[in-house]
């Protein structure tokens, strides 16, 4: 732990790291396009924070479970080329008819059909309107430094799209965005932006998928304007070969409410990030997930619950499996600002190791400032009980299936809290195909 | 208003608010090195304790490494950079020679234990504790030692170890914290200059609780001692630890390192109550505790057991550690972390399970109060071989006022299926209800948060020997003081 860190504060201080340089080679390219001044220097201060710290190391505080090895040498490229994919290999949608879709990270409005209420449009398209104060929201990016990931995408900042709920609408059906990668060794960097105005409300659902291998580093932001409501589901279905890094920051204003859940189930390699931001009195906030690991793939959930104001309320409820040699990691934090009096938090993370060269690490953290608040965390890691798989068996159920029904009465702790009930049971369908493929 | 209208108690009472007791200073003459820090310092060092070869080299050696390492920086503490040049590096009463018995001791020096609590001379009538005294650089005092001695224990300071028992000294210091492990152990194994050796042979029960009591008397000095507790098969030993400071304005160091090696079956109880000076109420002074402990239980079903009781230093930075090699061996770590005003606490606990079956259980309890803050953080770590290892945490931070900071940090690694990890967190303040039905039993507020405190840290305070835990439960009284209103 010790040695660790002490690089981090060394790598901060390093004017350039030569590694970081064969990320860049594409970002002055895109430079020529047509984009607007801001644009141009958010994407100059991306690079230049990434060019000082280079993707994080094992050494970084936040990082020490994650091993970005499968991203070294560099050998991911970024085009802005309009790419060329075969229609008839996007997945059909998986409810309802309305649906984004993105192919390595470019909108195409010619596959996208929308609701009512609903507006949808290209990043570049929305940053040339200024639409929903744009600009103000990708300008504010944090601490750079300390978010590779962030830095990288701002500095490719031209794909994506911005979605605008009108206010006082509740969108009833779901709105399903695709993210496709069509692999080629290509790195995508898309920007997406979900805004839903006052008191408006509507269904998210993301699929993250691909073929062959590719690189998507996504930045995602939601910002939830006062007594809106919004249920955001993910399934991060890469392909095998597939890398998934993604931070999605969800913004709160009064009175709001989020629900968030995500399936990790693909890629070789994925990190998906949430940051829940309460800035203001009387929000919820609950993000849940799940993830079914095997082989050699490595999953990790980060999760932040940044509590601002008063009368906040956030909930974290993760739940995974792991089994062959694979690796699943969960770091949460729940974080209570001074003036956050009141704050309810919670966050719970309970791991399966199904193999014994399955790896999970966990580290829930508490960081309060505040008095009266409560706030408590639980997590536990272990194997399936071998006394309740010989009850199973000692009632005439064959032991696989002893085994596949107690992990999925495992995960469905977490699954339940899932309140659109035509996505629950399509998570409880991949969870139950998922042990069905591993014949377990 | 002349002092002469103010009743005399009052002046009494504010006398007494300001309650750190330990924080005189003894006016004795010292022998210094010169101040800062360099390899003629700490050949000088080697020097004044007569070291053979081997140990100046060692010492040497980590200087080097030490030289090439930057300062760790990612606790949640701050404070502005150490100026490793400005201290002095050794201090030590003038003596003409090591004192054989306490009739030979200063009269001074026994005076100074006698106000801190430590009648060195009485313990010794009362058959009590051996106490080994340091102050500042130097172990002062051993007691008790006949009496140990026929039982077969070594109980002496570190620098007579390194004359008298070399061979050990060679083979055990170092052994779990290495002088490569962070960047103060490594300071620590250059220019440690005592701390107190202990070695229990093979089946003896150690025949009476051994204590060290560390003081820092002088100015603009650091603290440098290293404590070595070797367990062989069968032994038993608990051991206590208790240190204070003057009251100063600047800040002093003290970066000690603890080894603990516990064979076969043996049984190490480890128990600090650490009183350093916590600077004045607006965070001026106090000392920075920046220690590593570790200890390994070596041998199949061996034991070893960290208590910690910390209201003192403006920063307390260490993380008292187990590595659980041995099968069926045991860690556990009970702590109460108590900050006030402008502290700083980041500590806790590493549980390191490589044996088969081993065991580990962590309670931490921290108490924030004023501005100050204070972060739990520790590691469970299960490496691939340790089958059925079982840990549980249970990490809980009380809040007073709400100025202050209470975090939890806990980094959970699992690599084997078998093994059982519980973890469990809260943070609280005291309810109003609590300090309503004690105030409205006719106890004070102030009396009734200690109160409650002292039932909050219940779980962890019974692990202390019983002459500690009283001394704790003040300590937490007076530490809470100024908090409430």
């Amino acid at each position: 732990m010790t040695a660790a860190a002490n690089k981090e504060s060394f790598m901060a201080q390093a004017p350039q790291v030569a590694a970081a340089l064969p990320w860049l080679a594409d970002a002055d390219a895109l430079q020529n396009d047509k984009a607007a001044g801001w644009m141009k220097a958010l994407r100059s201060t991306g690079a230049e924070a990434f060019s000082q710290t280079g993707l994080p190391t094992l050494a970084w505080e936040g990082w020490q479970y994650t091993n970005l090895r499968a991203l070294t040498p560099a050998k991911f490229r970024y085009s802005a080329e309009p790419v060329k994919f075969d229609a008839a290999k996007i997945p059909s949608p998986l409810l309802g008819a309305h649906r984004v879709v993105l192919v390595n990270g470019q909108y195409q409005p010619k596959l996208s059909s929308l609701p009512e209420h609903v507006t949808v449009m290209s990043l570049m398209e929305a940053a040339d309107k200024n639409i929903a104060g744009i600009e103000e929201q990708l300008v504010t990016l944090g601490d750079l430094g300390k978010n590779p990931m962030t830095a990288l995408n701002a500095a490719y900042l031209r794909d994506g799209f911005v979605l605008v709920v009108a206010k006082n609408r509740d969108v009833a059906e779901p709105i399903e965005v695709v993210f496709y990668n069509a692999g080629r060794d290509a790195a995508v960097y898309p920007r997406v932006m979900y805004r839903l105005g006052e008191n408006a409300g509507c269904t998210v659902i993301e699929r993250h998928c691909g073929e062959g291998a590719y690189f998507a580093n996504i930045y995602a932001s939601i910002v939830l304007e006062s007594a809106s409501r919004m249920r955001f589901y993910r399934f991060q279905e890469e392909s095998e070969a597939g890398l998934h890094a993604s931070n999605t920051v969800v913004q709160q204003q009064k009175g709001s409410s989020f629900e968030g859940f995500s399936l990790g189930m693909g890629a070789k390699l994925a990190r998906q990030e949430f940051r829940l931001q309460l800035i203001d009195r009387a929000i919820s906030s609950s993000i849940g997930g799940t993830y079914l690991m095997k082989g050699q793939q490595s999953h990790d959930f980060t999760v932040l619950a940044d509590h601002f104001e008063p009368d906040g309320k956030s909930v974290q409820h993760f739940k995974g499996v792991v089994d062959d040699q694979a690796r699943a990691v969960y770091q949460g934090k729940i974080h209570v600002r001074r003036a956050a009096q009141k704050t309810d938090g919670y966050q719970s993370h309970h791991a399966l190791l199904l193999s014994p060269t399955a790896e999970a690490s966990a580290k829930p953290e508490l960081e309060i400032y505040a008095d009266d608040v409560k706030c408590s965390h639980g997590a536990t890691a272990g194997q399936l009980n071998p006394e309740a798989i010989f009850y199973l068996r000692s009632r005439g159920i064959p032991h696989d299936l002893a085994r596949s029904l107690m992990v999925e009465s495992f995960l469905g702790g977490a699954i339940e809290k899932v309140s659109y009930e035509p996505v629950r049971d399509i998570y409880f369908a991949r969870v139950a195909a998922w042990l069905a493929g591993r014949g377990a | 208003m002349s002092n002469a209208a103010i009743a005399p108690e009052t002046l009494e009472t504010i006398k007494a608010l300001d309650k750190y007791e330990a924080g005189f200073v003894t006016d004795i003459e010292s022998d210094f090195a010169p101040k800062g820090l360099s390899e003629d310092i700490i050949r000088f060092i080697s020097a004044k304790k007569n070291e053979p070869d081997w140990m100046l080299e060692s010492r040497l050696t980590a200087y080097r490494h030490w030289l090439t390492l930057p300062e760790p920086e990612w606790a949640n503490v701050s404070f502005p950079p150490v100026d490793y040049q400005d201290a002095y590096y050794y201090a030590a009463p003038k003596t003409a020679a090591a004192p054989k018995s306490l009739d030979e001791l200063d009269p001074k020096l026994l005076e100074t234990y006698k106000k801190l609590g430590i009648p060195l001379r009485e313990q010794e009538m009362l058959n009590g504790i051996a106490v080994d005294a340091v102050f500042d650089s130097v172990s002062v005092v051993t007691t008790f030692r006949e009496k140990l001695h026929s039982a077969g224990v070594i109980f002496c300071s570190i620098s007579e170890a390194v004359q008298k028992y070399p061979d050990m000294i060679k083979k055990y210091m170092g052994s779990v914290v290495p002088y490569t492990d962070n960047k103060h152990a490594c300071l620590n194994a250059a220019v440690f200059t005592d701390g107190t050796f202990v070695y229990i042979p093979e089946g003896v029960r150690c025949p009476m609780e051994l204590s060290t009591y560390f003081r820092i008397n002088e100015a603009k000095t650091g603290q440098f001692e290293r404590t070595l507790i070797v367990a062989e098969k069968k032994s038993y030993v608990s051991y206590l630890e208790g240190c204070t400071a003057p009251k100063r304005d600047e800040n002093q160091m003290h970066a000690a390192v603890v080894e603990l090696i516990a064979m076969d079956d043996a049984e190490i109880k480890y128990s600090t109550v650490q009183n350093w000076y916590p600077g004045d109420e607006n965070g001026k002074g106090g000392i920075y505790n920046f220690v590593t402990k570790r200890g390994i239980c070596k041998g199949a079903r061996s034991r070893i057991s960290w208590t910690q009781v910390e209201t003192g230093s403006a920063i307390t930075w260490k993380y008292p550690s187990c590595v659980l090699l041995g099968d069926d061996s045991v860690g556990e770590f009970y702590s109460v972390a108590l900050t006030n005003n402008y502290q700083q606490a980041d500590t806790g606990t590493k549980m390191i399970h490589i044996g088969k079956n081993t065991r580990s259980r962590i309670i931490a309890k921290g108490i924030s109060a004023g501005k100050s803050n204070s972060t739990y953080r520790g590691l469970v770590r299960i490496a691939q071989k340790a089958e059925n290892a079982r840990n549980y945490t249970q990490c809980d931070s009380l809040l007073i006022g709400d100025l202050c900071g209470a975090h939890t940090v806990p980094y959970i690694e699992n690599k084997n299926p078998t093994a059982t990890l519980e973890h469990e967190a809260t943070t609280s303040k005291i309810s109003d209800k609590t300090l309503f039905y004690c105030r409205q039993r006719g106890i004070p507020e102030e009396e009734a948060l200690t109160l409650i405190v002292n039932g909050f840290c219940k779980e962890v305070l019974q692990h202390l020997p019983m002459e500690f835990a009283v001394e704790a439960q003040k300590l937490v009284a007076i530490s809470l003081e100024g908090s409430v209103g």
